[in-house]
């Protein structure tokens, strides 16, 4: 019988890694990163979604075990929450789609995760500062990160046994002994002399987010809402550039962290948002576990 | 008590009309105000809606009476997102589990014309895109989720959205009207309307128009002060946020419009041909619920 494992995110929780290097890596399975699963099924229309199509397309006659890795299933973080109906949406595609499939969910701490997608907001084109960018709801929606209503959401669609919740920081901590456990729970075979476990997206450098943000007051391509100026062609690539060769030098400063976006006041409302919709992920983990990663509960 | 009617939409089908005059003159009826739409049912995310709660919270209110809710926000898609009709559908499955014998009323309009519409309305709201960026005949990004809460017209489909109402509630309970037969002769039409859905006609109705499309020019002005504000749509090119003038500019749009008489704004040729060919096929196939000679007379793209 064939196994198919569906992995949805959460944005932000080392899916570029999984996607780029481990996931292709693994041998018994037939992988299907986020371009051709975002083609297939969250680009498609609601209303004309044929699943056996998508199904076939999908394995395309190879009929061996099959991954599909998309953050964009939990919805990325800068195109906004929505009252959840594009979740929703997926969602049912998916189960329509794969009725018997195992639904992978990675979470991060909200406090970690959301200057993490600040920058992520940065890097691909965004200009808002962090307070607007966090509170003024036109870019973040903080009931996005409420994990424990999606895990459940998905629970009911496809059965507790068959959703599967990892802690990113779990990862974090020793990737290596995590992913050991991770491919003993799923039974895959991995070439592991071929696996990097450098970071792919790494954050920005201290130096690095003003001029990028310079930079994306003059092009278009807002993920979620910006600010520009006016569209100058070639300051996307400028902007690529900026990421791709000045982001890794030194001179640019360290590497930003959580605490150079979040004041006191900022963890307090975090706090208070989430600390009791974390506390249902007791049912998944340890409280203890969960407390020692700094989740607030 | 008669089963619920749900008058959907579309947008820039004369719904405001419907929502200030027709429904909120008739007296057996409860109509479910717009505030409790939005707060109780549309903008209820979607893992904290409990349709057993919404049902509980309807019943004492509409006793025995019968329920109408009428909004074009049911079917979204100017100031919500399109995307990929999740919203649309999310709400069709969420009316099925709340009220699943009501009476469906879909009103539909040529595109030409409702398309000319939303996009006024859309330059309204604060937009500055042009009408081909605004209609996506020049995508705006390559990456389709980045326009995902764009205005999408797929939208426009109609007989998709009619399809999956019949799917849902069947098809004697799905009544699609044409907008262009409510303009041409209010007081036949509604006449008609109130016996096809058995309700009482109310006395006193004011056919006078609630929503004007706005002039050519007064459009041009607003979109070029739009430039210089937040405006309410999150898609827009923007230099600086002037405070008020959101507002002020507003005002006199309507000014220009109500002082003076310049022509209604249109898209040009182009554009029209564009719509003609990007909607012929889908519109093919509503004369399963609308006589083909109708659509062709009001010139639905056919």
């Amino acid at each position: 019988m064939t196994s198919i494992l569906i992995h949805i995110g959460y944005p932000k929780t080392a899916t570029t890694w999984l996607q780029d290097i481990f996931f292709p890596k693994i041998l018994n399975y037939h992988f299907v990163s986020w371009r051709e699963a975002n083609r297939l099924i969250y680009n498609s229309s609601c209303f004309a979604y044929n699943s056996e199509r998508v199904r076939d397309e999908f394995f395309k006659n190879k009929g061996a075990n099959l991954l599909v890795s998309s953050e964009f299933f939990s919805t990325a973080i800068n195109s906004g929450f929505n009252y959840g109906y594009f979740s929703y949406g997926i969602s049912h595609k998916l189960k329509e789609t794969f009725p018997d499939a195992t639904i992978i969910i990675f979470i991060r701490r909200q406090q970690s995760l959301i200057p993490s997608a600040y920058q992520q907001y940065i890097k691909n084109g965004g200009t808002y500062s962090f307070k607007r960018w966090l509170y003024s709801g036109e870019v973040f929606s903080f009931e996005h990160l409420i994990y424990s209503k999606l895990i459940e959401h998905y629970i009911k669609l496809f059965g507790s046994n068959q959703v599967k919740v990892f802690l990113y920081e779990d990862f974090k901590m020793n990737n290596r002994k995590f992913m050991e456990k991770f491919c003993q729970e799923f039974g895959f075979a991995v070439d592991w002399d071929s696996i990097s476990y450098t970071p792919t997206n790494r954050g920005l450098r201290r130096f690095c987010m003003p001029l990028l943000k310079m930079v994306n007051h003059f092009y278009k391509k807002p993920v979620g809402r910006k600010r520009f100026i006016c569209h100058i062609p070639g300051m996307t690539t400028v902007g690529r550039g900026v990421i791709k060769y000045l982001n890794p030098m030194p001179v640019f400063g360290r590497y930003l962290n959580e605490d150079d976006f979040l004041s006191k006041k900022d963890l307090e409302y975090i706090k208070n948002f989430y600390s009791q919709h974390n506390r249902e992920l007791t049912s998944y983990f340890d409280k203890q576990v969960l407390e020692n990663f700094g989740y607030y509960l | 008590m008669s089963a619920s009617i749900l008058h959907i939409g579309y947008p820039k089908t004369a719904t405001k009309w419907f929502q200030e005059e027709f429904y909120s003159k008739l007296t057996d009826i409860y109509f479910v105000r717009r505030a409790d739409v939005f707060k109780r049912f549309v903008f209820t995310d979607v893992f904290s809606f409990s349709p057993d709660q919404f049902k509980g919270w309807l019943a004492p209110y509409a006793g025995s009476k019968r329920v109408v809710i009428c909004d074009e926000i049911l079917v979204g898609g100017l100031d919500i997102g399109f995307g990929n009709g999740e919203f649309a559908k999310l709400v069709s499955e969420r009316l099925h589990k709340v009220l699943p014998d009501s009476q469906v009323v879909i009103f539909i309009r040529n595109q030409h014309t409702a398309l000319e519409s939303a996009y006024s309305h859309y330059i309204m709201a604060g937009g500055t895109y042009s009408p081909s960026r605004f209609l996506g005949i020049k995508p705006m990004f390559n990456k389709p989720f980045m326009g995902y809460h764009l205005f999408n017209p797929k939208l426009f489909d109609y007989s998709k959205l009619i399809e999956h109402y019949i799917t849902l509630f069947g098809k004697d309970k799905v009544h699609v009207f044409l907008y262009e037969d409510f303009a041409e002769n209010p007081e036949q039409f509604i006449a008609h309307f109130c016996s096809n859905l058995k309700l009482e006609l109310p006395e006193n109705l004011s056919y006078k128009r609630v929503n004007m499309r706005y002039s050519w020019l007064a459009l041009q002005k607003q979109r070029f002060l739009n430039r210089f504000t937040l405006g309410n749509t999150p898609f827009k090119q923007y230099f600086l946020n002037i405070p008020f003038l959101y507002r002020y500019s507003r005002q006199i749009t309507h000014a220009i419009d109500r002082h003076f008489s310049f022509p209604r704004f249109k898209f040009d040729r182009e554009v029209h041909k564009w719509i003609e060919s990007r909607f012929r096929e889908s519109n093919q196939s509503l004369s399963q619920w609308v006589d083909s000679e109708k659509l062709r007379h009001w010139g639905y793209p056919l």
